[in-house]
């Protein structure tokens, strides 16, 4: 294990096109929500709808495996995760309390955020949006960039000296 | 698709362990995932992504067992 002062996670997705990245968004989210809050950044606010869509589809997915298997650990594990998935709240709504992913739009990046461990940003965002949602991450967000990421790493890589140590496994 | 850890100390493209292949892995072949019990950072292949019934079992059973591992250290406070 090393330690690393300080961290954040930059991971620096493709999607060529709006159906991939909501099945990689889809594949993705249910890790991170495990850690805490997530932001999504989009111009799109349809893809929340393509998001829940497919999120039922994994529910059912998962729920298919729990029901081919009698393996009593893998059932205690997969009972788990149908509960998990089906708890999760998305919204729109700022002012929702207890949401786990939360959809925004850019403009509302200088708006108040929770804290969140984990943005997601599907849409070009300028240097002062990033910086001014960035304000609201956790220590060691994960920050997932579909398109160019260069100026997010910028960014980050500026700030990163105000954050404490974090180790990497 | 990759990871970058962004740090002082940046370690490059060092190799990490997969959650679920268990090989140890290069950054710019991860995907961030869900954490280690001990809040340490847990990734995976990126190729694992598309093949659904391995990412859901495998994350499932990592977390279950990252649970389990929680409870003793919970307990000790």
């Amino acid at each position: 294990m090393n330690t690393l002062s300080p961290a954040w996670y930059m991971d620096i997705r493709t999607a060529e096109t709006s159906e991939h990245m909501s099945l990689d968004l889809t594949r993705h989210l249910p890790r991170r929500l495990m850690v805490g809050t997530a932001v999504i950044v989009s111009d799109r606010p349809d893809i929340l709808l393509a998001v829940r869509k497919r999120w039922m589809r994994v529910i059912r997915e998962v729920q298919r495996q729990l029901s081919s298997t009698l393996d009593s650990a893998k059932k205690y594990e997969l009972t788990r995760e149908v509960e998990r998935l089906r708890s999760f709240q998305f919204t729109t709504q700022l002012d929702k309390p207890g949401v786990d992913a939360l959809l925004i739009e850019p403009s509302q990046t200088v708006c108040h955020l929770p804290e969140f461990t984990s943005l997601y940003i599907l849409t070009p965002l300028t240097t002062d949006q990033f910086l001014s949602v960035a304000e609201h991450a956790a220590p060691s967000t994960m920050v997932a960039v579909y398109g160019e990421h260069a100026p997010y790493e910028q960014a980050l890589r500026a700030i990163s000296s105000d954050t404490p140590n974090y180790p990497i496994s | 698709m990759s990871v970058l850890v962004l740090a002082d100390n940046q370690p490059g493209n060092e190799a990490v362990l997969c959650v679920i292949c268990l090989q140890h892995v290069p950054l710019s072949e991860v995907t961030a995932g869900s954490l280690y019990a001990d809040g340490h950072q847990a990734f995976a292949c990126n190729t694992h992504l598309y093949d659904r019934t391995r990412w859901i079992n495998e994350w499932a059973a990592f977390d279950a067992t990252q649970r389990q591992a929680l409870q003793p250290l919970q307990e000790e406070r």
